[in-house]
């Protein structure tokens, strides 16, 4: 027995030498890069194909949450929408393609258009803007908004978000599915991305023009903006979805010299009663402020 | 919600199993050495055909997997290759149950054991959530001294 020995050698060659930290890092990044990937080309494909969902099908979707929002009779709405229909007019949308102005009296200084072209507008927003041009500038930005078919695509694209998410069994995927999908959704959810934000302001210009034959007021309902969202800290610009406000005064300037637009003339009043209604809204000091 | 009870199990996973191996190894290493005298063979025939006292000795271990080997193992098996994870929990059962099997060789005065035979065995089921836990046997035959 003596012949026999039982030498010390190495004892790991049937272990992995890679740090068990090390694999899942690799599995684990390279799944979600495919994730990312594979969310991004069908969040691109979403928005892409969302719009040639026909503007009637979006219509019957939107029609059962437009009941939600303030009824479009009265003498604001009925002035709001007279000042969409001259823009329209000079600059008509596709057939069949609608656009209803709907007034919010609450202090928000904010405005946004939503599926099936709904356009709702706040009472704060209303209250600070000079004239009918400052107006007609943002309805023409959220009508371009809906000629573009925005909301559509990013409603497709936030589906497309949850439904990823909600396939990872993280809880608030469906939550985002629900929230595009559903009534609240269609009332603040819907984010577009700085381009179409831009796509808005260049195309909302054009109808501006085109209805009222100059610029005027179109610089100055970013100044708006920019005033009442002075003494509020900003994200940077770049996480911003809009524009930072005093870009778009500069963009909008450039673009009124490089188109050959007249830079301003005679400008149309708002409406003694519409005033008289903008300033009855409660002044909620803090009210958030969301510019659409 | 899912997702921190997620973590925290991948995180608990990680730590107790990484400190459990640490620890095993080190007791592996030292109780190889100290029962190195001990020789084991797979031939099926002793070194010796004099008559010798003879005894069946037998080790055997269960583990279990932790939260974070399973994670990794389950991301691995999308793209398939080495289950590195598996590889040292496997590893460390066979080493134990041959230190095992060393020991009862020990305390019956052996210092050889021959056709030595490894088996493994799938314990809990196979349903989702269900224990998953594989048994390592090592037996042979210790030859004793005349």
């Amino acid at each position: 027995m003596t012949d026999w020995s039982n030498p010390e050698v190495d004892d790991s060659v049937n272990v992995s030498r890679t740090h068990p930290l090390v694999d899942f890092a690799r599995l684990a990044g390279g799944l979600l890069g495919l994730l990312i990937v594979a969310m991004v080309v069908l969040m691109l494909l979403a928005q892409t194909f969302a719009k040639r969902i026909p503007f009637e099908v979006e219509r019957r979707v939107a029609d059962d949450i437009a009941e939600r929002f303030s009824p479009t009779t009265g003498p604001v709405p009925a002035y709001l929408q007279r000042v969409a229909d001259r823009l329209v007019q000079a600059q008509p949308l596709p057939v069949p393609m609608q656009v209803r102005v709907h007034w919010q009296p609450e202090a928000t200084i904010n405005a946004f258009a939503t599926l099936g072209g709904h356009v709702v507008v706040f009472g704060g927003l209303l209250r600070d803007l000079p004239d009918e041009n400052t107006l007609a500038m943002v309805l023409a930005h959220e009508i371009a908004h809906v000629r573009h078919r925005h909301p559509i695509g990013a409603a497709g694209r936030q589906i497309v978000i949850g439904l990823g998410l909600a396939l990872l069994s993280v809880g608030s995927g469906s939550d985002i599915v629900s929230g595009a999908l559903g009534p609240a959704g269609l009332v603040t959810a819907l984010a577009f991305t700085r381009e179409q934000e831009r796509q808005a302001d260049a195309s909302g210009l054009d109808m501006l023009v085109a209805a009222y034959g100059h610029a005027g007021g179109a610089a100055d309902t970013f100044r708006v903006l920019e005033r009442a969202t002075r003494d509020r800290t900003q994200p940077p610009a770049i996480l911003r979805s809009h524009p930072l406000d005093a870009d778009r005064v500069a963009a909008i300037d450039a673009w009124v010299r490089a188109r050959g637009f007249t830079p301003d003339g005679p400008r149309t009043p708002l409406p003694a009663d519409v005033v008289a209604a903008a300033r009855a809204v409660d002044d909620a000091s803090d009210a958030p402020v969301s510019p659409h | 919600m899912d997702l921190i009870v997620f973590v925290a199990l991948v995180v608990i996973g990680f730590v107790a199993g990484r400190i459990a191996e640490r620890r095993h190894y080190a007791s592996i290493r030292r109780r190889e050495a100290a029962l190195r005298d001990i020789q084991v063979f797979a031939t099926r025939f002793p070194p010796t055909l004099e008559p010798r006292p003879q005894r069946l000795v037998a080790g055997s271990v269960v583990v279990s997997d932790d939260y974070f080997k399973r994670v990794v193992a389950g991301l691995q098996q999308w793209i398939g290759g080495r289950l590195r994870s598996y590889e040292s929990l496997i590893d460390r059962a066979r080493r134990e149950a041959v230190l095992r099997m060393k020991a009862e060789a020990q305390a019956f005065g052996a210092t050889t054991i021959v056709n030595v035979k490894f088996q493994t065995f799938a314990v809990g089921g196979k349903k989702n959530g269900s224990l998953k836990a594989v048994e390592v046997l090592a037996w042979g035959t210790a030859i004793g001294r005349a």
